[in-house]
């Protein structure tokens, strides 16, 4: 129970110190109003080209992360 | 049950929720913005959950022990605390651009161009990190799965 509450906090701590982080870059930088993105209509090919995106980039990171794991355990070896 | 496999359990039930909250939210354009942003008040507690469950890892990766640490163990430590920035980011970069949660709240944003940018790199980042983290865990995955089947093989 300790050790829980004793990560929550490190936890919401850490989120705190990069939240400021970022703030504190954002203040550096000149701020334009964005387009509204709940504004764009629904779609079926629009949706289906949401997961697709999601599975790319999710295919890239494990196909780079298991030939490098690959590599690894050959040099090993 | 025992109390090691009550807690793999607990790790494959929060995993698998959060693999699957975590594919739903990468995806605004299916679920559509007002869902994609009210879904993150459920992500948040998984993924706390997740980082919770594995928390003696984290520490054990960040103690001092005067050796150096196997490279696997390295890439972990080093991808992990790059998903977890990435991760906090994205979340707060999408409550500083809400356009439905923060307003059903009565809370009024004005999205700006460097808030979307952040967000948008920021999860094309997080996506690519979470494909590395599940390589790096497959084994554990593949064992997971496995074993599930063989359980269900013996019920059958």
């Amino acid at each position: 129970m300790r050790s829980t509450l004793q990560a929550v906090l490190l936890i919401t701590l850490a989120s705190a110190l990069v939240v400021l982080l970022a703030e504190g870059v954002a203040l550096l930088v000149a701020e334009v109003p964005a387009e509204s993105a709940a504004a764009m209509p629904w779609s079926a090919p629009a949706a289906v080209a949401g997961l697709v995106k999601v599975a790319l980039f999710g295919a890239i990171g494990w196909a780079i992360t298991a030939r490098l794991l690959r590599r690894s355990d050959r040099r090993q070896a | 049950m025992t109390d090691r496999s009550g807690i793999v359990r607990k790790r494959v039930i929060t995993d698998v929720a959060l693999f699957v909250g975590f594919v739903a939210i990468s995806a605004p354009v299916t679920t559509g913005i007002p869902v994609h942003e009210w879904m993150i008040l459920g992500f948040i507690p998984i993924w706390f959950a997740h980082l919770i469950l594995d928390w003696d890892w984290i520490t054990s990766v960040f103690r001092r022990t005067g050796r150096r640490r196997p490279t696997r163990v390295r890439v972990n430590r080093a991808l992990n605390t790059f998903s977890f920035v990435l991760m906090v980011v994205v979340i707060w970069s999408g409550f500083v651009i809400s356009e439905a949660m923060l307003p059903a709240l009565g809370i009024h944003v004005v999205p700006t161009t460097f808030w979307v940018g952040v967000h948008d790199a920021g999860s094309v980042l997080l996506l690519i990190a979470t494909g590395a983290h599940l390589a790096l865990h497959r084994d554990w995955i593949k064992r997971r799965v496995l074993r599930r089947q063989a359980a269900a093989a013996a019920a059958s």
